[in-house]
């Protein structure tokens, strides 16, 4: 079975427990969530197999544009992230073979595992090959080298997004002008290929939409005691245009805030008898144990601090100011940078200390758990720089966990409960004397 | 040893603990200031053209680095954390000011520590980006990048950075770098002029020297050298040595040691960094330097990964290489993740090609031995066959 076969077993599994077994703890928008998943793979896999659409892929960015030209949408992010542990295993493995260092992160040695066996429908390739690759350094160097690497292993056409740490209006203007040089490469590259600038402002309008209730939810998860419970917290909201169907993304996302709304309206806590909130910063675990171990010890975790969060909750925005409000009036390719939300972690170090800094006030956190990956290249290296600024501006602790979605996750596990306990209990402490 | 010897060991070692910062002391002794910098792809040109010395920074090369894994986790490139350990014990106090690039997102952020840190915060810092591609339109965006350094560099020496001045600026280099190519020649020979220690500690030296210091230096070594013989044990195999940050020779002659000759480099602190030349025409100096920059043999976080494969393959050629031996930074990801495409494109061009991963400072030298030297010996059965 090929990974996304394999992917789409899974939510389509999900979809059938949610409906046909509803659990009035769980949330109900996640059915929603699940069914627009199944129509993604589903027609990636078609595609895979008539060979049309052609396919393009990106760090899971410009996906209005890619689907502007007419492209279908390969989401290699999505199948790359939390794969199980020993599915993990063979492609860690696949990896290995290839002599390439222990020391990658876990998500590009999976992006890599897969794109050695890229093949057509019937070869018992686990991924296609893309007609069109495109790369930007606008999530972290990991990924946009995975991505190289996907094109490069391959041999298929590759276009290279260069991205300015400095997100200033030059710096948009830079990015731009690259777009066109795509839409200009795609053109000539692929067949079929045209660019449709009313598709693009239509699935740019969508994305916009996102942006609006995405700010809604964040709104919500503020509320003391928070409504969600741990393993609801850890959802990254994403852009609905890469969706077949993008307006059922959205109203995932309308239900979703509206479900968290009236948990809020009714005062309905995610952890009952909750006396601490941490923020969960970089990586989603890779083990069950916080979403049973965090409530049962009163923890809520009203925020899940990854890349692009700031954009959206924050009252800050860093990338060339907020998506409705700029300066002056952008051309489509410009408003698709901006909608693009380039992770602020690869940025320059200050701006995304202050984004920790304003979310843990905002969300009135007590402390932030520092989960990263092992070789998470984005975020090691200002960690330090995050401790202390939430302590001396703050007075909250910093934990460093790093964890592998593979090797004795159970003794993971393990070290993970203990310093998890002896964090809380040093939380609440601080707590009761601040 | 005789005066010529003694010359050439002044250049061979003048990037060594004992001697490096004798050349910021009297730099600094005449009035001079010094910049320091993390990535070769930092143009020399727009800090000389500003009356200042470009100073690449070696980090401590010892395995202490207690002060700085303060602010540095373990799980990073470990030659920035060496090089901040050298500010925190003061090892870099010369240093006036910090050009840094985004050659990796982890020299970013050991930049936001540096200006974080008033211990190690310099009068000026700037970081400048380095396009991942050498498109027209990057080069463009290089240059205001090199034109916006250079003018704070500029303004921080009080000095107004004309036309006419970069282009005397890229003269220099020109040369230096014209100069090191010459000295490359030589490693074409069956019986070297210079062991592939001695050579690191050359191009280092051209790193850290007042330029011109070091070009009439050289230049006066060049004859010498043409005439020399190292004293090497051994002349085959011939390695072709390919990493990033290695900068101590006695890493190579760890390597050479084991029973070879490093022949050639692919190192940002050899080969790569002078591997061009600077050529100024109507569109002006900025946008010649970027143009050069970026086209020059690139290192692995540039994405044109096929060109630098093939560029790899005809550097074998040339210098008669038997072998690749690619040194991997531990926790540097930009060569890491090249590793399975080179891999498989020198084994379609039939070349050796042996992967270790390394640490900065060459700690347990055990392990690494053992793998070199069964390299070595593959080597050896194939040329006898």
């Amino acid at each position: 079975m090929n990974k996304l076969e394999y992917d789409l077993a899974r939510y389509k599994s999900r979809v059938q427990k949610i409906t046909s077994h509803p659990d009035p703890s769980r949330l109900q928008s996640n059915a929603t969530l699940y069914e627009c998943e199944v129509d993604l793979l589903e027609a990636q896999i078609n595609a895979w197999k008539n060979g049309n659409p052609p396919m393009a892929t990106s760090p899971g960015r410009f996906t209005a544009l890619l689907r502007a030209m007419g492209f279908q949408y390969f989401d290699l992010a999505s199948l790359s992230n939390l794969v199980p542990e020993d599915l993990a295993r063979v492609y860690f493995d696949r990896v290995k073979a290839e002599q390439a260092p222990d020391s990658l992160c876990d998500l590009l040695e999976i992006v890599m595992a897969l794109s050695l066996k890229a093949g057509e429908y019937d070869e018992g390739a686990d991924i296609p090959r893309p007609a069109l690759v495109m790369t930007a350094n606008a999530g972290c160097d990991p990924e946009q080298y995975a991505w190289n690497f996907l094109a490069r292993t391959n041999g298929l056409p590759l276009f290279v997004l260069d991205v300015p740490p400095s997100h200033d209006d030059e710096s948009l203007k830079y990015e731009a002008k690259q777009l066109e040089q795509l839409i200009e490469f795609a053109e000539e590259t692929v067949p079929g290929v045209k660019y449709d600038e009313s598709k693009l402002l239509e699935l740019q309008e969508v994305d916009r939409e996102f942006f609006r209730i995405s700010r809604e939810i964040y709104t919500h998860l503020k509320a003391v005691p928070c409504p969600l419970a741990p393993r609801d917290a850890f959802k990254i909201l994403l852009l609905p245009s890469k969706y077949p169907n993008p307006h059922k993304y959205v109203q995932f996302l309308r239900e979703f805030r509206d479900e968290v709304g009236e948990r809020v309206r009714g005062g309905i806590a995610g952890v009952p008898n909750e006396r601490l909130r941490l923020m969960w910063a970089i990586s989603g675990p890779y083990s069950g144990l916080p979403f049973y171990l965090l409530p049962s010890l009163g923890v809520s975790t009203p925020i899940f601090m990854i890349g692009q969060n700031p954009l959206i909750f924050g009252p800050d925005d860093r990338h060339y100011g907020l998506p409705e409000a700029y300066p002056r009036k952008l051309n489509p390719l410009e408003m698709e940078i901006r909608l693009t939300r380039h992770a602020p972690w690869r940025s320059f170090g200050a701006g995304w200390v202050e984004s920790v800094v304003a979310a843990c006030r905002e969300f009135k956190i007590d402390g932030v758990v520092h989960y990263s990956q092992v070789g998470c290249m984005a975020t090691l290296g200002t960690s330090q720089l995050v401790r202390e600024a939430v302590r001396n501006e703050l007075g909250i602790p910093t934990l460093f966990l790093e964890g592998r979605q593979v090797y004795e996750v159970s003794a993971q596990e393990q070290e993970m409960a203990e310093k998890l306990n002896t964090f809380v209990e040093m939380c609440l402490s601080l707590k009761a004397s601040r | 040893m005789d005066d010529m010897d003694q010359k050439l060991m002044e250049l061979v070692d003048a990037n060594s603990d004992e001697n490096r910062r004798k050349w910021a002391s009297d730099w600094k002794a005449s009035g001079g200031k010094i910049v320091g910098t993390l990535c070769s792809y930092v143009p020399d040109e727009i800090i000389h053209a500003a009356g200042l010395l470009p100073w690449r920074v070696t980090g401590v090369w010892d395995q202490n680095i207690a002060q700085a894994l303060v602010y540095r986790p373990a799980g990073v490139n470990p030659y920035y954390t060496h090089v901040l350990e050298g500010r925190l014990r003061g090892d870099l106090d010369f240093l006036d000011a910090l050009v840094a690039s985004d050659w990796e997102l982890d020299q970013l952020h050991s930049y936001d520590v540096w200006i974080a840190l008033p211990k190690t915060r310099t009068d000026l810092s700037e970081l400048i980006h380095v396009p991942y591609l050498a498109s027209e339109l990057a080069c463009r965006k290089f240059a205001d990048e090199c034109n916006r350094t250079a003018r704070s560099l500029g303004e921080f020496a009080g000095i107004a950075i004309t036309e006419e001045r970069l282009r005397a600026s890229i003269d220099v280099l020109n040369r230096t770098r014209f100069l090191i190519r010459e000295l490359y020649e030589l490693r074409k020979k069956d019986l070297p002029s210079l062991s592939g220690a001695e050579f690191l500690g050359i191009t280092t030296a051209a790193t850290i020297m007042p330029r011109e210091q070091f070009n009439s230096k050289l230049e006066a070594l060049l004859p010498f050298l043409r005439e020399r013989r190292a004293s090497v044990a051994k002349t085959h195999p011939r390695l072709l040595l390919s990493s990033d940050f290695l900068d101590h020779p006695a890493n190579v002659k760890l390597i050479e040691e084991a029973g070879c000759l490093v022949a050639m480099d692919d190192l940002d602190t050899g080969a790569r960094r002078f591997w061009h030349t600077v050529e100024v025409d109507g569109q002006g100096s900025y946008y010649a330097l970027a143009k050069s920059y970026l086209t020059r043999p690139a290192c692995p976080r540039m994405s044109q990964w096929i060109e630098q494969a093939d560029r790899l393959v005809a550097w074998c050629r040339e210098f008669a290489v038997d072998g690749v031996v690619e040194l991997i930074l531990r926790l540097s990801t930009p060569r890491a993740i090249r590793v399975p495409f080179m891999r498989t494109r020198l084994a379609a061009a039939g070349i050796p090609h042996c992967i270790l991963e390394v640490d900065y400072v060459f700690g347990d030298y055990g392990p690494l031995k053992t793998r070199i030297e069964a390299f070595l010996e593959m080597l050896e059965g194939g040329l006898r066959e």
